[in-house]
């Protein structure tokens, strides 16, 4: 699959969800935001990333 | 009598904002808003580096405070809200400041976006401090769609240049009838203890803080100043006469 991951066409293997790419990445869910094309998501347990998503992982930095 | 600040509801004793960026390490946040006394603390919203080492800002900012997320990298009103959302989103609160710019050399703010933005956001229920060019007219409309506070830039981000409108930022305290809160290019505790004498709610600082040789010292110094600056606002300056006045009596003296 190609997706859109933080601006960058990303590679992945099929039938990932998003919960397991946040686990693969090292990531703590409740420190990030994820945006699933364009939709802040509440929950991201049952989302299996297709071909062509737009993906934002973001999180809280330092700034003034 | 309580001089508190408040704000969206909570009531602040500092009235020294500080800003989270640009240190060497988050790690150092602790004792920067301890020194400080700082309440109130901005932060950022950015994508994810999957190749950078995983250290977040928030585990180094106690609970107690404030967070005031930004919207910096936003260029319309409408990447701003969706900042906004984001921000909320993941755990900051209902605090935004809107910052929305599109001149990359001055950083200069778009007041017509951000009014645009901070409409959209109040209508949302968030507390809104919008980040603007000090225009009279501008700071009207925020407080009619009702934003917070207005926060007027000093001189550009991160320049430590001080003061250089100061002018115009009277104007604002003299007129607006919300908290005016002086933001970006305050360089030296001098300048924000004078913005304080002025009359300003409160000032936020961060380069001068985070680029001084020793940041922890450098926002204690920072902390006192605007805490000196208060208190000569509340206690009234002497008037300013042209003419030498006499300390001293002018009578009863050895000859």
């Amino acid at each position: 699959l190609k997706v859109n991951i933080n601006g960058k066409i990303t590679e992945i293997k099929n039938n990932i969800s998003l919960k397991q790419f946040i686990n693969e990445k090292g990531l703590d869910k409740n420190k990030i935001v994820i945006e699933y094309n364009k939709e802040i998501l509440d929950d991201i347990e049952d989302i299996i990333i297709n071909d062509g998503d737009n993906i934002e992982i973001l999180k809280i930095v330092g700034g003034g | 009598m309580s001089d508190n600040l408040i704000i969206g509801g909570k009531e602040l004793k500092s009235r020294l904002f500080v800003g989270s960026g640009k240190y060497s390490s988050d790690s150092i946040m602790p004792k920067i808003i301890e020194k400080s006394g700082a309440e109130v603390i901005t932060v950022a919203i950015r994508r994810v580096d999957f190749d950078a080492k995983d250290s977040n800002v928030i585990d180094f900012i106690p609970k107690n405070c404030q967070l005031m997320p930004n919207t910096s990298g936003a260029r319309t009103a409408e990447e701003a809200v969706r900042i906004a959302l984001i921000s909320k989103a993941i755990g900051c609160g209902n605090w935004i400041k809107i910052e929305v710019i599109s001149d990359n050399k001055y950083l200069l703010p778009d007041n017509y976006e951000t009014i645009k933005a901070s409409e959209e956001l109040v209508k949302k229920g968030f507390v809104v401090l919008p980040y603007v060019s000090p225009n009279l007219m501008d700071a009207k409309r925020l407080r009619d769609i009702g934003a917070a506070a207005v926060m007027p830039f000093a001189a550009p981000i991160g320049t430590n240049k001080g003061l250089q409108t100061k002018e115009l930022i009277q104007i604002l305290i003299d007129e607006i009838d919300l908290p005016i809160i002086v933001d970006a290019g305050i360089g030296k505790p001098s300048q924000a203890c004078e913005a304080m004498e002025m009359g300003a709610a409160a000032v936020l600082v961060n380069t001068a803080i985070a680029t001084a040789g020793d940041p922890v010292m450098m926002a204690e110094a920072f902390g006192k100043a605007v805490e000196a600056g208060r208190n000569a606002f509340i206690a009234k300056t002497g008037a300013v006469k042209k003419y030498a006045q006499a300390s001293s009596p002018l009578t009863g003296f050895l000859r």
